[in-house]
């Protein structure tokens, strides 16, 4: 069990994986910064004065983690961060869900499209484990992390 | 190929904090360079509303007036705006403020030429939804600015809000999306 989860192809297909969907996430929020405000503002889950920093910053910590995956670079510092950016998605989408808010989840599309519902939360746990996964395992031997480390070690 | 030595937690967590600070440093710049980056921080939400807010914490967002439920009122007894219902066909169908069309806020690029194609720009528009709580009306109507509709109100309490009051309702009707969506 250990070795598949170790495998560098495993870790190729994993890192890659959430370094699309990190990038696929940000641009909409990048381009329509406004739409997005709204979407983190309708969760009531920050003080009204950090709505819009947050809103603002999120999606550039999205591309930056999303592009040191890609490179594989950083790679268990990244997953750090989307460790905990998963970890607080989880927790705000639930206390939507929980407080009945019927609101858009703000997460592939800057407004939202369509409503939240258990299986948001689902995702978001999902996407943590693979998040924990990435920070245990490391960036495996495909990957720009791999070939500094071995330059550190003289081979 | 050797195994990479593992970093230490605390050197992990630093370098997770310099990927954040870099982030956010270059939240911050593009923001400032960005056409209209400076107005979203000065005037694009804020808690502001270009008019009396509907609800303490109704989402505030440039080109759409926030409405409580008189101002909603003095609108619909004066027959000037065109009340928009963002909710469900199903939820429309069992009750509405009588008048208004139905524009589902997640049908919106199927209907919108159907229900507002011939709406002069200038129109005022009261977009409602299910009340506090419910972004459908403020998305709706961030989507109808965008197509250009110069008078966009919002009025957050919504449906609850308006049906509470004891005001006029009317149910059932025509499918408002002439036979799609069901």
């Amino acid at each position: 069990m250990k070795k598949f989860a170790t495998h560098w192809v495993v870790l190729l297909i994993l890192r890659l994986g959430m370094a699309a969907l990190f990038i696929a996430a940000c641009l909409p929020k990048i381009m329509k910064p406004d739409q997005f405000i709204v979407a983190v503002h309708n969760y009531r889950v920050l003080p009204q004065v950090l709505v819009t920093p947050f809103a603002l910053t999120l999606p550039w910590v999205e591309l930056m983690a999303g592009l040191l995956l890609l490179a594989g670079f950083w790679t268990r510092p990244a997953a750090l961060v989307s460790s905990l950016m998963y970890l607080a998605f989880a927790i705000a989408v639930s206390s939507a869900v929980i407080r009945g808010f019927d609101i858009g989840c703000g997460c592939f599309a800057a407004e939202g499209a369509k409503p939240i519902t258990f299986w948001y939360i689902l995702r978001d746990l999902s996407l943590l484990g693979v998040s924990i996964w990435l920070l245990l395992a490391g960036p495996g031997t495909a990957s720009i992390d791999a070939v500094n480390s071995s330059r550190r070690s003289g081979v | 190929m050797k195994q990479q030595s593992p970093d230490s937690f605390l050197r992990i967590a630093i370098k997770a904090a310099v990927i954040v600070i870099a982030s956010s440093i270059l939240a911050a710049v593009v923001t400032l360079i960005r056409p209209g980056g400076m107005e979203l921080i000065t005037s694009g939400f804020a808690g502001q509303t270009e008019g009396k807010a509907g609800k303490p914490d109704a989402p505030a967002v440039r080109g759409v007036k926030n409405i409580d439920l008189i101002e909603t009122k003095a609108q619909f007894d004066g027959k000037k705006a065109l009340f928009i219902d963002a909710r469900s066909i199903a939820e429309y169908m069992s009750g509405h403020i009588p008048g208004s069309k139905n524009l589902p806020y997640d049908k919106f690029e199927d209907y919108f030429l159907k229900i507002l194609g011939s709406t002069a720009s200038s129109s005022p528009l009261v977009v409602y939804c299910s009340g506090d709580g419910c972004n459908s009306s403020v998305i709706l109507a961030q989507k109808l600015v965008e197509e250009g509709f110069t008078n966009v109100m919002v009025f957050y309490g919504g449906w609850p809000e308006w049906e509470k009051a004891g005001y006029p309702s009317e149910k059932g009707g025509d499918n408002p999306l002439g036979g799609l969506g069901f």
